[in-house]
């Protein structure tokens, strides 16, 4: 119970390095889901609505990719940024950039999975009918995108509570460098381990409040979207 | 229409030998087609035969393997630029309506080719108007119901004037007295805007009511195409017969000819049949219910039959006959059958124009 009532204390006085560990959580996920959508939309309708060869693998291993291990999504990005690595000479790794990646790299199959099923939900027929009614390969795109937003923000939804909620790959790629790389997840970590308990809940609490508010937000839209 | 103008010829569409194929799989092969600006077409055949195959390469949205298509007097090109496709416009057998608003839906195709705010309203407004939906302009497409949504998508599909319209089974799905009104308001609307369209149905009587050139497809083929009443009166073969609705199809022996009337010996009976000399000695006569004359046996007289009633049971159109000799089946108007029970006798009499005949 003191447990508790610390842990509500310690988020009533909102200690400002805990509100920069809350900001950069929300800003290393935000970009994450950023540049996962804006890969993932497009490869996903090029993947609904496209015929080329390979198309069928290609939405084989972006569905596979939904259940891509965070913590794998991290070693292929520390792979590439660490020192020795191929890409290396950015001196990326240990930043919230680095952070950024390994989320997108999380984020994108799950967008391009979920962006792909939406637009084939519409039915084989209906880029035929709105070809037939005159639209542009681009018109095509943009008219059946508008139709499948339900879904692409259910695609949203799914990507965004998978960024806020892992750990793995931040903390690999992140290294949970304090005012640098420190986000929600790999604080809670560090604190549990250091036995501060009713900070670490603290930040879970904060933790599911974010995930809440943002879940919220979209389900809120879809609701008003399909009423 | 300024595209008329600009373009004189008056053959919309044109196809010869023409073959569609669909999952590597051959569905429809067209040996001749020829659609004039102007004219209503309906084709016709059982499910599944390739009549929708054939709307889609007509509005060029799949490519023929083989064969000769000509768009407005011009071959159709292998990549078809937007402006050619722009002028035809295919309603698919769903709806597939978007989930907006009525108006948007119905002035979604001038809006994608650039047709002004106002312009694509007025024009969705008298679309709307022409299947009498223009109450329904601010509702959602999605909420309609089938015959709301079904007028709809078809005000879309006139919505932006498309020189040849092409509509896939714009019945389907909808209740008996639903599907009168709209085959009236389709045929009102097709007249009203002088629009060139071919129609898909399985229906014969909704291909008649509709058009006046009728094509029928079986087993992936274009059987027949021509004026209606040429299709109904003198079927090409046997299966377009049986479709269009030909109650007696006849085993018959082709015998001599007396000028343009052929003797045809069916089992012991002798028809006349005024039809074109036919190559093969076994024939089918083809000879519609309605086209038998029946009379009481007092008037029989040269050319007349003696037969004598199987049974009788009143049909959809009138009181149905059945006949021996041959089976005919014939047909009386309700309330005109003169008490006929079966075993009395009838004379029977067919005009030798009403005869069709087609090899055996």
């Amino acid at each position: 119970m003191s447990l508790a009532a610390e842990a509500v204390s310690l988020l009533a006085g909102g200690d400002p390095e805990t509100w920069g560990v809350v900001a950069l959580t929300l800003k290393v996920a935000a970009s994450g889901l950023l540049v996962g959508l804006s890969l993932g939309v497009p490869a996903g309708a090029l993947l609904a609505l496209a015929r080329f060869p390979g198309r069928r693998l290609l939405l084989g291993i972006a569905s596979a990719g939904m259940g891509l291990p965070p913590v794998l999504a991290g070693l292929l990005v520390a792979l590439l940024l660490w020192r020795s690595g191929p890409l290396g000479g950015l001196e990326l790794i240990y930043t919230p950039t680095a952070m950024v990646l390994a989320q997108a790299l999380i984020a994108t199959p799950i967008v391009v999975s979920l962006t792909a099923a939406g637009l084939q939900q519409l039915g084989e027929e209906m880029p035929a009918q709105l070809r037939s009614l005159g639209a542009t390969r681009w018109q095509l795109a943009w008219l059946l995108l508008r139709e499948a937003r339900l879904p692409l923000v259910a695609a949203a939804m799914a990507a965004g509570g998978r960024l806020l909620a892992e750990v793995g790959a931040a903390m690999m790629v992140g290294g949970n460098i304090k005012g640098e790389t420190r986000i929600l997840t790999t604080a809670m970590v560090m604190e549990v381990r250091q036995g501060h308990f009713a900070l670490a809940l603290a930040m879970g609490f904060t933790l599911l409040l974010l995930a809440l508010v943002v879940n919220g937000a979209l389900t809120w839209i879809q609701q008003r979207r399909a009423a | 229409m300024s595209a008329t103008s600009t373009n004189p010829t008056p053959v919309a569409v044109a196809c010869r030998s023409l073959r569609l194929v669909r999952g590597g799989r051959e569905v429809l092969f067209v040996p001749a087609l020829e659609i004039l600006r102007g004219e209503t077409w309906s084709f016709i055949g059982p499910n599944g035969a390739g009549k929708s195959s054939l709307l889609r390469a007509l509005a060029m949205l799949d490519r023929p393997v083989a064969g000769e298509l000509r768009h407005f007097g011009e071959p159709t090109p292998r990549r078809v630029p937007l402006d050619l496709r722009r002028r035809v416009v295919l309603a698919f057998q769903e709806t597939l309506l978007l989930d907006r608003s009525v108006v948007a839906n119905v002035s979604l195709p001038l809006k994608l080719r650039g047709a002004k705010k106002r312009e694509a309203l007025r024009a969705a407004t008298f679309a709307l108007e022409l299947f009498g939906a223009a109450h329904l302009a601010d509702r959602r497409a999605l909420r309609l119901s089938g015959g709301e949504a079904r007028r709809v998508a078809l005000a879309r599909a006139f919505a932006a004037s498309p020189e040849l319209l092409l509509l896939d089974e714009p019945f389907a799905a909808l209740d008996p007295p639903s599907r009168e009104l709209l085959v009236g308001d389709l045929r009102a609307a097709i007249r009203a805007t002088g629009t060139t369209c071919a129609v898909v149905t399985h229906d014969r009587r909704e291909a008649m009511a509709l058009a006046d050139r009728l094509g029928v497809v079986i087993d992936g083929r274009l059987v027949q195409a021509g004026a209606t009443e040429e299709v109904l009166r003198r079927p090409a073969t046997e299966a377009v017969a049986r479709f269009v609705g030909v109650e007696n199809v006849l085993p018959v022996r082709v015998g001599g000819h007396d000028g343009e009337v052929l003797r045809l010996e069916a089992g012991a009976v002798m028809l006349l049949a005024r039809h074109a000399p036919i190559a093969s000695e076994v024939a089918l006569a083809l000879i519609r219910a309605e086209e038998i004359g029946l009379a009481p046996p007092g008037k029989l007289s040269p050319g007349r039959i003696l037969c004598t009633v199987e049974a009788i049971a009143p049909g959809l159109s009138g009181m149905e006959v059945r006949l021996a000799p041959l089976g005919l089946r014939a047909r009386l108007p309700r309330g005109n059958d003169w008490g006929l029970r079966p075993g009395d006798q009838v004379a029977c009499e067919i005009a030798p124009e009403s005869i069709g005949l087609v090899a055996g």
